[in-house]
């Protein structure tokens, strides 16, 4: 107790010390503290208590205070998540054909999980429902339901239809995870131009891979820019020093500078452009005449037996591809059950020895380069020597020699001794660099991804190796891809003007009003009127009078050039005796050549020419061009005999 | 019977036998007054593999049944909270989503296992033998301040191994801390200065051991509930003030010294300030909080707990029951601690002995006060500093030593009911 202590004698020593701070004086305070009495009381009780329960008042009011009202720091951020938690999926623009029908659009699917560990019924019971909706057997579902306890993704790519269906089961366990899907309405019917989006939502062929920026809307930058980069160039308002305004203005010739350099389709593409969500791509291509070419090729690849088709239908003017189809394809819907192998688009991506199809190519240059003239004529023994290589023309077994003929009855005939003869009449260094000018040797630049280089023997070879500039007369030993023989076609067609083909006319918007133009090499000419028409005349024969008879179409004027063309054998490294490539190539109408068709079909097992495989679908595609494209008969005086 | 475990010398039944279960109950039929059911250890091999499951405790006070249940509904919603918390970050860790849940588990059977034993073990001879437990978890504590010994997370080294479990000595020190003051301030004006000096002398060395792990947050905890203990239990304003004058300077020189410490208490003023930095934590558990709104994101809908919220399944456990329940939530959970408190203290306030009111009211702090000061933390009203939320915060030794200590509270509640525990008592000392 408080008098045990030892020390109570703190009191008669305070007035000794001489200071209130003295050391006796902490001592006795010391002491008198550790001395005291405790005097526990109710009111000590209530003191504690009403601590705690003041605690616990002032929590309930901060706790309101945060999750009823907000600071406005919470407030502001909360704001923002909840405006930015939408967009965490990428919008993705749907895809158009030139008539605003519908390629490729987002609609929103389903993935189902189930969680065995959070379902009511018994796991049996919940496969017995599940099962009609998901078209699988109870049993298979059963056995997948006991495979986990949880998490089990039991079916991507469910259907709203599906998903509601699921929903009004009312089944505790099951989980359906919204996933923003492509949905191709067509199928595989354009699968070769639109390409397909892999559940990630990243394009990986087609346009949905070479327009990938251009498909997605991008979120708006939260300053306010200018509406557009033009409008940045503009001068701005008045700057507060001589320097400032001496900076700014380099600043703007800067910018002046960068947006000449970039071109004009960049600059459309704005930073309003990007964020806009109600644009839309539009192709080239027109839906209906895609789908007559789709249904034209897998009955003639069918029918002969073929490996493998392509029909392409472009407008020269401007290199706008109206239908590219090949055969066969693969179901973009379906992209992860299809053959790799079909993703390729092979009018692009393969390259081939184009054969007699490239002959009009060589006596347009053969004109332009004013080595021939139209009414020439050259001495055709069937058979000759470059060298030590015999070049014989394909019937030279069975016809022989044809004697003299005119140049259009080479093309007619496709005499390969008449090719090289008229190609000899150039310098083999001179011709190449022909071939260099309708760039031959180039990619088209066609905006499709994957193209494949085209092979041309160097300058150097043509002039050493005269068998070399021999063989590209008849359009063997070259290789170029299917697009490139089009684009070449389209020089003759568009009067000798090297067009860019293309697939995609722009952005349009809810009105159809175009907002953004891609950019492609503007029209550049390479040859004369004067060397095309004449050249496009000769091809005309051909369907008159030569191999090409089969597309013939009553009082429609069509120029065209027939090939059978070897193919390379990997094995031996030579030409293959059995694998050839047919194929042929329209041009029309004759008296204002517009259009350009190219069918090509692939390792035909019956049909062994190019006239008879695939002159026949290219006149009844152009049949159904003509309809679209309201073409007018040709005059009846100078229609076919 | 098959154990009779004899607690004091003169215990009714002190000697052990070996003898059958049903010969037993016939040789023995003890008249009901004499029998004290606190040391019936029968069915305590049941109690510990169903710990929930207590025979006995129908045979309590209303006190003392309700505490038991409320004690078992907090560990519960608590245990709930922390799979909903730890899911993912189990995950993303660890690769199995129960892996916390699931110790946690662990640790609440063997924490309910202690409750069960110290609801059946007289207070007196708690309040008399505590200190040798508190001796050995102070050797514990002095262990892991031992370099190489201790194991340091985040800097702080506050677990030590024994065997293969990691303990944290400063959470079991909290009961045995209870104990121990409330028999020392029980009898406060029977004991000599120089002892009650000699005491707090070691109640002080305790808190620096805390402090130097360093750990500010327990240390303050403990001497708060130190504080208002002796608060209760009547001693001087001028000790208490000159205790809390000591305390604080303490602590201002361990905010001195850690510079960590300061940028927290610094970073609570004006957490958005630095928000990329030392105020993270908090802004990011505002955040939580606030998105909890009216009703909550809904069980297991917690946004933040996802990849923002660092320690979502601690310390921080409260911003996500904070946001899956909402204001709703929250004030339901203030309610219980608030009904909880109060029971407490009206155990505490109906307690014959003041020792017995101490171990309630100190109890009381460290269950409902330390709840009070980690919410108070994650809602931003006071200083960031990593105390557990007591039976919601993963976290093995909080655990176990939270439900001790409600044990405790639990047991005063009985002793107040039960003359015949006192006659025990006094006949055990």
């Amino acid at each position: 107790m408080a008098g045990e202590f030892p020390d109570d004698s703190s009191s008669t020593r305070q007035h000794v010390a001489r200071s209130a701070l003295s050391w006796a004086t902490v001592r006795a305070s010391w002491a008198q503290v550790w001395s005291s009495m405790a005097v526990p009381s109710r009111w000590r009780l209530v003191f504690v208590g009403l601590l705690l329960g003041g605690g616990a008042i002032g929590l309930w009011v901060n706790l309101a205070r945060l999750q009823l009202v907000g600071t406005p720091e919470t407030q502001t951020v909360l704001a923002d998540r909840d405006a930015a938690t939408p967009a965490t999926v990428a919008r993705r623009r749907p895809i158009v054909d030139r008539n605003g029908h519908i390629l490729a659009i987002d609609r929103a699917t389903y993935t189902l999980y189930a969680h065995p560990l959070l379902f009511d019924d018994k796991p049996y019971d919940v496969a017995e429902r599940l099962a009609p909706i998901l078209d699988r057997p109870v049993r298979e579902l059963y056995r997948t339901l006991q495979e986990a306890s949880s998490g089990i993704r039991l079916v991507d790519l469910l259907p709203e239809s599906d998903a509601a269906t699921v929903r009004d089961l009312g089944l505790d366990g099951l989980e359906l995870v919204e996933h923003p899907t492509r949905l191709y309405p067509n199928n595989d019917l354009a699968a070769d131009v639109v390409g397909y989006v892999d559940f990630d939502g990243r394009g990986q062929a087609g346009v949905e891979y070479s327009y990938r920026d251009r498909l997605i809307v991008e979120e708006l930058a939260t300053e306010p820019m200018a509406a557009s980069a033009l409008d940045r160039a503009a001068p701005s308002g008045p700057t507060g020093s001589p320097a400032d305004s001496q900076a700014e203005s380099s600043n703007q010739a800067r910018e002046q500078a960068r947006n000449r350099a970039r071109s004009l389709s960049d600059i459309q593409y704005d930073e309003r452009t990007r964020s806009r969500d109600d644009l839309r791509l539009q192709l080239t291509i027109d839906l209906r005449l895609q789908r007559t070419a789709r249904r034209l090729l897998a009955d003639t690849v069918r029918q002969f037996q073929a490996k493998r088709g392509i029909l392409m239908v472009m407008d020269a003017r401007d290199g706008a591809i109206l239908a590219s189809t090949s055969y066969p394809s693969y179901n973009p819907n379906a992209y992860f059950e299809a053959d790799l192998e079909r993703f390729k688009n092979w009018a692009l991506s393969d390259i081939y020895e184009p054969g007699s199809t490239f002959k009009p190519l060589n006596i347009a240059i053969a004109l332009e380069a004013g080595a021939i003239r139209p009414d020439d004529r050259f001495d055709d023994p069937g058979q000759i020597f470059i060298g030590e290589w015999p070049i014989s023309n394909f019937d030279y077994k069975e016809a022989g020699g044809r004697g003299n003929i005119s140049v259009t009855e080479i093309l007619r005939d496709s005499s390969n001794v008449g090719m090289v003869e008229i190609v000899s009449e150039m310098e083999a260094t001179d011709y190449h660099d022909w071939l260099t000018r309708l760039d031959v040797d180039r990619i088209t630049g066609i905006d499709l991804p994957f193209e494949a280089q085209s092979q041309l023997k160097s300058r150097e070879i043509f002039d050493l190796v005269p068998v070399e500039p021999a063989t590209v007369s008849f359009g063997q030993g070259l290789a170029i891809a299917p697009i490139q023989l089009l684009k070449l076609h389209g020089i003759l067609a568009s009067g000798g003007q090297l067009v860019t083909p293309h697939v995609v006319r722009g952005l349009i918007d809810s009105e159809d009003r175009i907002v953004w133009t891609p950019d492609f090499k503007p029209p550049e000419r390479v040859l004369s009127r004067a060397s095309t028409q004449a050249t496009i005349a000769m091809m005309e024969d051909v369907v008159v009078n030569g191999t090409g008879q089969r597309a013939q179409i009553a009082n429609y004027r069509i120029a065209g050039k027939t090939g059978t063309s070897q193919k390379i054998d990997p094995n031996s490294g030579g030409y293959s005796e059995s694998a050839i490539v047919t194929s042929f190539v329209g041009i029309l109408p004759v008296e204002d050549p517009r259009y350009v068709i190219l069918a090509a079909i692939d390792e035909p097992q019956t049909g062994r020419a190019g006239g008879v495989v695939a002159a026949p679908i290219v006149r009844q595609a152009i049949e159904h061009l003509i309809a679209i494209e309201r073409i007018a008969p040709s005059a009846p005086s100078s229609s076919e005999p | 019977m098959a154990r009779v475990l004899p607690i004091g010398e003169d215990s009714v039944f002190p000697r052990v036998t070996t003898s059958g279960l049903s010969s037993e109950l016939q040789d023995f039929r003890r008249p009901a007054d004499r029998v004290n059911p606190t040391l019936n250890f029968r069915s305590l091999p049941l109690q510990f593999l169903f710990p929930v499951y207590d025979p006995d405790a129908q045979n309590w006070g209303w006190e003392a049944r309700l505490l038991r249940w409320m004690t078992l509904i907090w560990v519960a919603i608590g245990l709930l909270t922390l799979f909903s918390a730890s899911y993912v970050e189990a995950v993303r860790t660890t690769g199995d989503g129960l892996y916390y849940f699931k110790r946690q588990i662990v640790w609440t059977l063997i924490g309910l296992g202690f409750f069960n034993a110290i609801v059946r073990i007289p207070l007196k001879y708690l309040l008399a033998r505590s200190r040798l437990v508190l001796l050995a978890v102070l050797i514990l504590l002095v262990l892991t301040l031992i370099p190489g010994l201790g194991t340091t997370v985040n800097g702080a080294t506050r677990w030590i191994e024994v065997g293969i479990v990691p303990i944290q000595p400063s959470e079991p020190m909290k009961p045995c801390l209870i104990l121990q003051a409330a028999f020392i301030f029980g009898r406060w004006n029977r004991i000599s200065p120089r002892d009650r000096i000699t005491w707090f002398a070691l109640a002080g060395a305790i808190l620096t051991a805390i402090l130097l792990q360093p750990n500010l947050s327990t240390t303050l905890m403990c001497g708060i509930i130190l504080w208002l203990m002796a608060i209760a239990a009547g001693l001087s304003w001028s000790l208490l003030g000159m205790t809390a004058v000591g305390g604080g300077t303490l602590a201002a020189l361990s905010l001195a010294l850690q510079d960590y410490q300061r940028r927290r208490i610094l970073s609570f003023l004006d957490p958005w300030d630095v928000a990329d930095g030392d105020g993270y934590q908090l802004v990011q558990s505002l955040l939580a909080v606030a998105s909890g709104g009216l009703w909550g994101q809904g069980f297991g809908l917690s946004q933040q707990k996802l990849y923002a919220l660092p320690i979502q399944y601690s310390d921080f456990i409260f911003a996500v029951f904070a946001e899956e329940f909402g204001f709703v939530g929250c004030s339901l959970a203030i309610v219980f601690l608030t009904i909880y408190g109060g029971l407490a203290w009206w155990v505490a306030a109906a307690a014959p002995r003041l020792s017995h009111q101490l171990v309630a009211i100190g109890a009381l702090v460290a269950l409902v006060g330390q709840a009070s000061v980690n919410i108070g933390v994650v809602t931003g009203a006071l200083p960031t500093t990593g105390l557990p939320l007591p039976m919601f915060s993963y976290g093995g030794s909080s655990m176990v030593s939270s439900l001790a200590i409600a044990a405790l509270l639990v047991r005063v509640a009985r002793e107040n009911r039960q003359a015949e525990v006192l006659e025990f008592d006094r006949a055990a000392n």
